[in-house]
C-alpha cells in the first residue's frame, strides 16, 4: 500500500493529479482518502537502440528516438523525466537528423533480394493455417519474464528463464496462425512479428542479466551480488544478433560534467 | 404547497411568454406556490459567461441571493441555459469560500443581500418527474394525452455538463419520458433527443445551427411523433421558430408543433388555452388539439 | 475471479464497405476494461478484429472508441458492472472521422486541426533579465491546468454537435490546446493566436453542447477552454466575430434593462443590412408575438444594481479567463452524475432507447 494521505488534498489535487486520476479509476481508490495498493508493473524501457547524440544508430540512415532510443544520458536508473528527455531533447534532435539526412539521400540502394526476403516471410507467416495463435506464446513469455527476471533476479531463474525463452522460440518458429489475412490496419499480422522481436530482445535482457554480476539500478540481485560494483562493470552492455543468437559486448561509459554516484534512499 | 423562488429569465418574459403562464397555472397543481422574483436580471445564457465571467458570475450570485432572501431553498427554473448558468455559479460560490465572500462584498456595496443560506436550483422537470410533484402530475392529468405520439426533446445543457447538473444519466435521461407516459401520452424515442437544437450559434452561424436543427425536427417526423415536447424555451424558439428555415435548405415542410414542457403537462391537466397561448407558436398545434378532441 | 461479458461490436472495411454487428461472449478477469475485453475477443475470438492501442493507463489516447453510443477511452472503461447488469453493450468507431477498419478511424482530419492551433510554445516572452531559468509559479500554470491535461484521443470531436453539422469547425480538442498555449506564460503569440481563432470555423463556432465536456476522459472540459478563450479575446478587443457581437449584447442588455433586450439581438450580432435581410423572416415571427417591440423596454427591478456591479467588477482584474478560471477549483471538486431518481435502474434500462443506437457511416444500425 503506498499512503499518500499525509500530503494533504490540495497538494494531490494540483500536484498529483495523474496518479490520483489512476488509483480512482483502476483502484477505486482515492489516494486523499486511503492508501493506494501497488505492485511491480512495466512502466519505462530503459536501455535501448544505441544511438549518438542525434539519433543515429549503427544502420545509416536509421534512426531512433523515445523509448525505442538510448543516448545512455540516465544510466540503469528510471528517474522521473527520463522520458521527457528522450522525447524532447533528443526526440527533436533526432527528427531534425533524420529529416536532413532524407532531404540529403532521396534514394537508398536495397538490394531486390532483401525485398523479397522480407516478402517472402510476410507471406509465409500469412500462409500457416494451423498451430498456435500468438496470444498463447506472448503470455507464457511475459508470465516467465515477470516471474524469473523480474524486480529481483536470482542465478538459478534467470538461467531457467533462458531455457524456457528457447522453448517459446521453438514454439514460435514452429508457426503461429494469423488469422487476419488483410492488408488494413492489420494489427494480428503486426503483433505476431513483434512477438519474435519480443522473444529475441528477451534472450538479449537474460544474456546480460546473467552476465552482469551486480546490483545497479533497475537490475537488482539482492542473493549473490547485493551491491554495485564499479570496478567490473561501469560499462553499458550492447547486444547485437549475431546469426541464431544474441552477442554481448560492452562499452565504456563517457562522463564529462558529472561524476556518476550511486543513489542512495 | 411547497414555496419555491421561481426565476422565468428572459425568454418566458418575451418572446415565451406562453411559457410563463403555462407555468403559472399548472404549478398549484403540482404542488408548488410560485414566488417570483422581481430583482432580478438575465442569467447571461452562457454569453456573459464567455463576454465577462466575473459579471456572469456576480449577475448570478445576485439571483440566488434575492431567491434566498425569500426564505426558500429552492429556486425554480424552467429553461435549461438558465438552470446550467445558475447552478454552474452556485456550485462556484458553494465550493469556495474565498470566492463566495469576494462575491458578497461586492453585492452587498451594490445594495444586494449577501448570499447567506444556500438554495439549490432546480428546473420543473426535475420537480414533477419525481417524488410528490410526480405524485401530483399522475393525478392532475386526469385529461391524459389519449395516446398522443410525443417525442421527447432534452437538448443539451438540462443533461450536461452532467457534475454541475446530474439529475439524470445524461444519456440515458428518463425524466420526460416518464412524464409523457404519466400525462397517458406514448414517448417516442429517437436518437438526436439528447442533442443540440443549434441555437446558441443560431444567428451567428446559421448553417451549422440548422445543420444541427433538422436532426430531431426530421427524426421525431420519422418516428410518428406528433409533436415534441422540450423543457427549453430556447430550443422551442429554435424547433418552433426556424424549423419553417428547413423548408428552404432541404425542400421538406415538417410543420411539427413544439411544446413547451408546461404546455404538454398543461394540456393533460386540461388548462385553458388562454393559459396555454398556443396560437403564440410558430408552427401550428392545432391538429395535436384537434387529434385530442376526436 | 472471472466474470462472463458480452459485446457486439460493430465490424467495417473500408475497402470492402462490408459491415456487421458481430457478438462475441468472452471470459474476463472482474477487473478487466473494455480493452482488456477486446483484447481476450483478438487473441482468443477473432483476431481480426482490428482496434487501436497502446498504453494501457489513459496516457496514450489511443484506445478512443464508442459504447453504446458515447465516446470513451476503452482502457478506463471498467466492464464489472455492465457485465453484472447483463447488460451487451455496443461497441463501434468514434463519430466525426473516417473509419479505417472496425474500431480504427483515420485520425488525419484530427491531426490537420490540431496543428492548425501551431500546439507549441512560440518564443517572444519577456525573457529573465538575468538569463537565467524563467520559473513559473503553480498560480500561474493553473490557468491552463485542465487544458494541458489533454491525450489527444478524440473523445470530444467524436461527440461534436457543432463539428457534425460543419465537419471544417475546428473543434473542441484543437481549441482547448489552443488554450493550453493562450493561457501558458512563456508563450508570446497570444494576440496572434486569439486573432486567428475568432476566425469563421473557430470559437465562435461552438454550438455549446458540451458533449466534449461530458465525454473528456482527463476532465479537460473543452467547452470551458473555449469560453476562456472567448473571454480573453474580448478582454484583447478581439470582438469582430458575430458571436462576440451576440454575447457583448447580452453583457449591454443586462447592465441597462437586466433583461435580453431580444429584439435588438439581431441587429447587434449580425449588423442592420444582414438584419433587414431577415425581415421577412422577422415578420413572421413578430405576427406571433416571438418580436415583443423594444420600447418601452422590459427593465427589471433594482437593475442600477446589475449596472453598479459591472462597473465595481470590471476594477477587479478577473476579466478574461481569469473569471472562469477562478471558479475552476470548486467545480473541479464535483463529480458527473446519473440520478435515477426514486427508480429502479431497471425500470430505467428498460425503457425504449435508453441504450443509444449507434451508428456506423451513415447508415442507422438496427441493433
Amino acid at each position: 500500500m503506498l499512503d499518500m494521505r499525509h500530503l494533504g488534498a490540495e497538494r494531490i489535487i494540483d500536484r498529483l493529479p495523474g496518479s490520483r486520476e489512476l488509483s480512482m479509476t483502476f483502484a477505486g481508490v482515492d489516494p486523499i482518502y486511503d492508501p493506494v495498493p501497488v505492485r511491480p508493473g512495466a512502466h519505462y524501457h530503459m536501455g535501448g537502440v544505441e544511438t549518438g547524440n542525434d539519433g543515429e544508430t549503427e544502420l545509416t540512415g536509421l534512426y531512433a528516438a523515445g523509448e525505442v532510443a538510448c543516448v545512455s544520458v540516465h544510466g540503469a536508473n528510471r528517474l522521473g523525466g527520463n522520458s521527457l528527455m528522450e522525447t524532447i531533447t533528443f526526440g527533436r534532435r533526432a527528427g531534425r537528423a533524420a529529416a536532413e539526412w532524407a532531404l540529403a539521400n532521396t534514394t537508398v540502394d536495397l538490394p531486390e533480394s532483401a525485398k523479397a526476403d522480407a516478402e517472402r516471410e510476410l507471406k509465409a507467416l500469412l500462409d500457416v493455417s494451423s498451430g498456435e495463435r500468438p496470444w498463447q506464446i506472448r503470455n507464457d513469455l511475459g508470465t516467465s519474464m515477470l516471474e524469473n527476471f523480474g524486480v529481483f533476479r536470482r542465478e538459478e531463474q534467470m538461467t531457467r528463464q533462458v531455457e524456457i525463452i528457447a522453448e517459446v522460440r521453438e514454439r514460435y518458429e514452429r508457426g503461429v496462425v494469423v488469422e487476419d489475412k488483410g492488408d488494413v490496419f492489420n494489427s494480428d499480422l503486426t503483433q505476431a512479428i513483434e512477438l519474435g522481436n519480443m522473444i529475441d530482445l528477451a534472450a538479449c535482457m537474460l544474456q546480460a542479466g546473467v552476465a552482469r554480476k551486480e546490483s545497479r539500478g533497475a537490475h537488482a540481485r539482492p542473493y549473490d551480488y547485493p551491491d554495485r560494483d564499479d570496478e567490473n562493470f561501469m560499462k553499458h552492455s550492447i547486444s547485437r544478433w549475431a546469426g541464431d543468437g544474441p552477442e554481448l559486448s560492452w562499452k565504456e561509459v563517457r562522463y564529462t560534467k558529472f561524476d556518476p554516484m550511486e543513489r542512495k534512499y | 404547497m411547497r414555496k419555491v423562488a421561481y426565476y422565468k429569465g428572459c425568454l418566458a418574459s418575451l418572446s415565451a411568454k406562453e411559457l410563463d403562464s403555462a407555468t403559472q397555472a399548472l404549478a398549484p397543481k403540482v404542488g408548488l406556490e410560485l414566488i417570483e422574483l422581481e430583482s432580478v436580471t438575465c442569467c447571461g445564457a452562457g454569453d456573459i459567461h464567455e463576454a465577462e465571467p466575473d459579471y456572469y458570475l456576480h449577475l448570478n450570485a445576485r439571483i440566488l441571493s434575492y431567491a434566498a432572501a425569500e426564505g426558500v431553498d429552492t429556486l425554480l427554473t424552467v429553461c435549461n441555459v438558465c438552470t446550467l448558468n445558475l447552478r454552474q455559479a452556485n456550485f462556484m460560490l458553494l465550493g469556495d469560500t474565498e470566492l463566495r465572500a469576494r462575491v458578497n462584498e461586492n453585492l452587498v456595496a451594490v445594495g444586494v443581500p449577501a448570499y447567506e443560506k444556500d438554495v439549490d436550483v432546480r428546473h420543473l422537470l426535475w420537480e414533477i418527474a419525481e417524488g410528490e410533484g410526480y405524485e401530483l402530475l399522475k393525478v392532475a392529468a386526469h385529461k391524459g394525452l389519449k395516446g398522443l405520439k410525443i417525442a421527447p426533446f432534452y437538448g443539451c445543457q438540462i443533461l450536461r455538463p452532467s457534475k454541475i447538473q446530474g439529475f439524470e444519466d445524461p444519456d440515458r435521461p428518463w425524466s420526460l419520458e416518464r412524464i409523457i407516459e404519466a400525462c397517458g401520452g406514448e414517448p417516442v424515442d429517437y436518437p438526436a433527443k439528447i442533442k443540440c437544437c443549434g441555437f446558441p450559434i443560431i444567428q451567428a452561424r446559421e448553417e451549422t445551427a440548422l445543420g444541427e436543427l433538422i436532426q430531431p425536427i426530421e427524426q421525431a417526423y420519422e418516428a410518428g411523433a406528433d409533436a415534441i415536447v422540450t423543457p427549453c424555451p430556447l430550443c422551442h424558439l429554435s424547433l418552433d421558430a426556424w424549423q419553417s428555415k428547413l423548408k428552404k435548405t432541404t425542400g421538406r415542410d415538417f410543420k411539427m408543433p413544439i411544446l413547451h414542457l408546461s404546455q404538454l403537462v398543461g394540456v393533460a391537466a386540461g388548462l385553458a388555452e388562454s393559459e396555454l397561448k398556443f396560437k403564440r407558436h410558430v408552427v401550428s398545434v392545432k391538429p395535436v388539439l384537434e387529434k385530442l378532441e376526436a | 475471479m472471472t466474470m462472463q461479458v458480452g459485446l457486439k461490436v460493430w465490424r467495417f472495411n473500408s475497402r470492402t464497405g462490408e459491415r456487421e454487428l458481430q457478438e462475441f461472449e468472452i471470459a474476463a478477469p472482474e477487473e478487466a476494461t473494455l480493452l482488456d475485453c477486446l483484447d481476450i475477443v483478438k487473441d482468443q475470438h477473432d483476431g481480426t478484429l482490428a482496434y487501436r492501442k497502446s498504453c494501457r493507463m489513459m496516457i496514450c489516447g489511443s484506445c478512443g472508441m464508442r459504447m453504446d453510443g458515447a465516446a470513451v477511452l476503452a482502457c478506463k472503461m471498467r466492464m464489472y458492472d455492465i457485465a453484472q447488469a447483463g447488460h451487451v453493450p455496443v461497441i463501434s468507431a468514434m463519430g466525426n472521422l473516417p473509419i479505417v477498419k472496425d474500431l480504427v478511424v483515420d485520425m488525419d482530419p484530427f491531426w490537420e486541426k490540431f496543428n492548425s492551433v501551431n500546439p507549441y510554445l512560440q518564443p517572444g516572452y519577456e525573457e529573465p533579465p538575468d538569463g537565467k531559468e524563467n520559473l513559473i509559479t503553480q498560480e500561474r500554470m493553473n490557468v491552463i491546468h485542465k487544458e494541458a491535461l489533454c491525450i489527444n484521443c478524440g473523445c470530444c470531436v467524436s461527440e461534436c454537435n457543432a463539428m457534425e453539422a460543419d465537419p471544417l469547425f475546428t473543434g473542441p480538442q484543437a481549441l482547448a490546446k489552443a488554450m493550453r498555449f493562450v493561457g501558458d506564460p512563456r508563450d508570446g503569440q497570444k494576440l496572434a493566436r486569439l486573432e486567428k481563432l475568432n476566425g469563421e470555423h473557430g470559437i465562435w463556432e461552438c454550438t455549446r453542447c458540451y458533449f466534449c465536456t461530458e465525454r473528456c476522459p482527463k476532465g479537460v472540459d473543452p467547452r470551458d477552454a473555449i469560453a476562456k478563450l472567448g473571454a480573453e479575446s474580448m478582454k484583447e478587443g478581439i470582438d469582430r466575430d458575430m458571436g462576440a457581437k451576440h454575447a457583448k449584447w447580452f453583457v449591454t442588455s443586462a447592465r441597462t434593462t437586466g433583461w435580453l433586450r431580444e429584439t435588438e439581438l439581431v441587429p447587434k450580432t449580425q449588423g442592420v443590412v444582414a438584419a433587414i435581410k431577415q425581415t421577412r423572416f422577422a415578420l413572421d415571427l413578430a405576427l406571433k408575438g416571438k418580436v415583443p417591440p423594444p420600447f418601452p423596454p422590459h427593465v427589471a427591478k433594482d437593475v442600477k444594481e446589475s449596472r453598479r456591479l459591472y462597473d465595481l467588477v470590471r476594477d477587479q482584474g478577473r476579466d478574461g479567463y481569469a473569471g472562469i478560471v477562478q471558479g475552476e477549483r470548486a467545480l473541479g471538486r464535483l463529480s458527473h452524475g446519473h440520478g435515477v431518481g426514486d427508480q429502479t435502474l431497471e425500470e430505467i434500462y428498460d425503457r425504449p432507447g435508453a441504450y443509444h443506437r449507434p451508428f456506423i457511416a451513415d447508415e442507422e444500425a438496427d441493433a
